[in-house]
């Protein structure tokens, strides 16, 4: 139970944070005209090549790794405590840290997911995408799978990045990068050699991006669950690495000394 | 059975390179009675942070042991947390985007104080520090000193047993640090047990039972303020004013006086002695050659300070 009054307590220190950083104002002039223009850009270009499949095949990328993009914010999230000052006083509290930055980074999926379905809701809209009633209610529940796989790996990844604080942003541009580059965003995954296909069965965005694509494309229901399941599947995997990989780091942190007091 | 407890404590690590160890703690042995305030004296780079960083179970000593109220801190961490709170000095630390009040909420949360309580155990804490007025104002509006209050709210709310204190009136203006260690001085009444690394000399000898002097890893003393001052008080110092200069060149002619030098003050002057069984002799030629103005006095912590530890100037 305390687990989850951490969590929330954590949730809420984010929830604060996020209101430093954005107002609904600049969210929308900001945040949202940054990611639905460059969204809105490969549309276009998709457009231009004049075949209606392309032009789909990049809005439904784009939106669905805009939404990708927003939850890996989570990455630089999970190193703030050390900037704060405050990463030695969770490594010495009673309670485990992990519930504490979960809830404090997990602002960032929901702002992941608001993002990718407004973002959508832009596109279609903009380039006359239909949208069957079952997709328009279906599709929150891919976007939200997709940004909590990323969310998972974006928080391994913060994890590992507090080794080198200063790294998080860099980190987190190569792998929204990354991701777009093979995960079925820019390019099919059939594109690149097999190796590359093998691995990134094992990242965020590929399952539920392709899953998505089914259903746009008004696929077999079983094979849109199997996308599904498979990017929940990742997505968990990656949200349990991060929690190891917080309490490991954390003890290893007390061996070498690179825990600070403040 | 000791609130802090150190056996031949050691921490090294290796420079950058890996060619050679450095040992921040070098065989450490102290002993903190409950109830005490101790405080941990020395230069930037002397060990105090580090002592502090294992007793608060962030830091794994690679020798010796430590325990906190009995548990070790290398293996029955889960058993010290509970125990101990932590009280930074300066901005960091402190979440600057929520109020005081949200503040202790969280660590409320972290420190497993029952939801039942955690209202009344918050609105005591800020009343406490002062800052009951403020808890819905967020933390980036505050005073250094409002921070500093809130930082001690902050390690007292999981009604910890043992505070560990870094520097924690640094950069406060007077009249808070003043403040501060009123508070320090309450929570000494309550029975809490306080480990407090400091630079501030006149904070030592304010607040703490026992000081320990450390440099280089290594504790050099460990005594009250006033043994220690007492230390090097075999040189007693007798402070006069006078017109006449012959007494000075009398005084001068005594063994046993080291010195004797003019002060600020215009006639006034400074006889340092070497023994303290010389005090007798000075006293009585300066009443016989009329000097009515005499006051004796032993050195300040301070003092104790730069004489055990040396004075190096800006190394450290």
């Amino acid at each position: 139970m305390n687990t989850i009054r951490v969590f929330r307590q954590g949730l809420l220190l984010g929830r604060e944070g996020f209101r430093q950083f954005w107002n609904w104002r600049s969210w929308t002039v900001g945040w949202m005209l940054r990611i639905g223009s460059n969204a809105f850009i490969w549309v276009l270009l998709g457009q231009m090549l004049g075949a209606e499949q392309k032009r789909n095949f990049l809005l439904i990328s784009n939106a669905v790794m805009a939404g990708a993009t927003g939850a890996a914010v989570a990455l630089p999230a999970a190193t703030w405590e050390r900037f704060d000052g405050t990463h030695a006083l969770l490594v010495a509290a009673p309670s485990s840290m992990v519930p504490a930055i979960i809830g404090r980074t997990s602002v960032w999926l929901f702002h992941g997911i608001a993002t990718s379905i407004a973002t959508f809701a832009l596109l279609a809209g903009t380039f006359g995408l239909r949208m069957r009633i079952s997709t328009t209610l279906l599709l929150p529940l891919l976007v939200t799978l997709v940004c909590t796989s990323t969310f998972g790996l974006a928080l391994s990844l913060g994890a590992v990045a507090n080794v080198a604080p200063r790294s998080r942003n860099i980190v987190q541009y190569i792998t929204v990068a990354l991701l777009t580059a093979f995960c079925g965003v820019s390019v099919p995954v059939a594109f690149w050699p097999h190796w590359v296909q093998l691995v990134v069965q094992v990242m965020p965005v590929t399952h539920g991006l392709a899953a998505t694509r089914l259903l746009f494309d008004n696929g077999e229901t079983l094979a849109i669950l199997g996308e599904s399941m498979f990017e929940l599947l990742v997505g968990f995997a990656w949200l349990m690495l991060s929690v190891v990989t917080m309490d490991r780091l954390a003890d290893a942190g007390r061996v070498d000394g690179s825990i600070e007091l403040a | 059975m000791s609130a802090v407890q150190t056996r031949d404590l050691l921490r090294s690590y290796r420079s950058r390179g890996g060619k050679n160890e450095i040992r921040a703690l070098d065989g450490v042995t102290l002993d903190i009675e409950e109830g005490e305030i101790h405080g941990l004296l020395g230069p930037n780079g002397a060990g105090k942070t580090t002592l502090v960083k294992i007793l608060s179970t962030v830091l794994v000593p690679t020798g010796g042991s430590a325990t906190v109220l009995g548990y070790d801190v290398v293996r029955q961490t889960a058993a010290v947390s509970p125990l101990i709170g932590i009280v930074f000095g300066g901005d960091r630390g402190l979440y600057s985007n929520l109020t005081g009040c949200q503040i202790l909420q969280y660590w409320a949360a972290l420190y497993n104080v029952p939801v039942k309580q955690t209202a009344s155990r918050v609105e005591s804490l800020l009343e406490r520090v002062g800052l009951r007025d403020r808890c819905d104002d967020i933390t980036h509006t505050y005073s250094r000193g409002m921070k500093q209050r809130l930082h001690l709210a902050r390690g007292l709310i999981g009604n910890a047993r043992i505070l560990f204190f870094d520097e924690p009136t640094i950069g406060m203006d007077p009249l808070a640090a003043w403040d501060f260690r009123q508070l320090v001085k309450d929570l000494r009444s309550e029975g809490r047990t306080i480990l407090l690394t400091t630079h501030d000399m006149a904070e030592a000898e304010a607040v703490c039972d026992r000081v320990a002097l450390i440099d280089h890893g290594r504790l050099l003393a460990v005594e009250t303020p006033q043994t220690l001052a007492q230390l090097i008080a075999k040189h007693e110092r007798i402070d006069f004013e006078c017109g006449s200069l012959s007494v000075i060149d009398d005084l001068r002619q005594l063994p046993g006086v080291a010195t004797v030098s003019s002060l600020p003050q215009a006639g006034a002057y400074r006889v340092d002695l070497h023994e303290g069984q010389v005090i007798k002799q000075v006293l009585e030629l300066l009443v016989a050659s009329g000097v009515t103005s005499v006051r004796t006095s032993g050195p300040t912590l301070d003092e104790v300070y730069v004489h055990v530890i040396g004075n190096r100037g800006l190394k450290v």
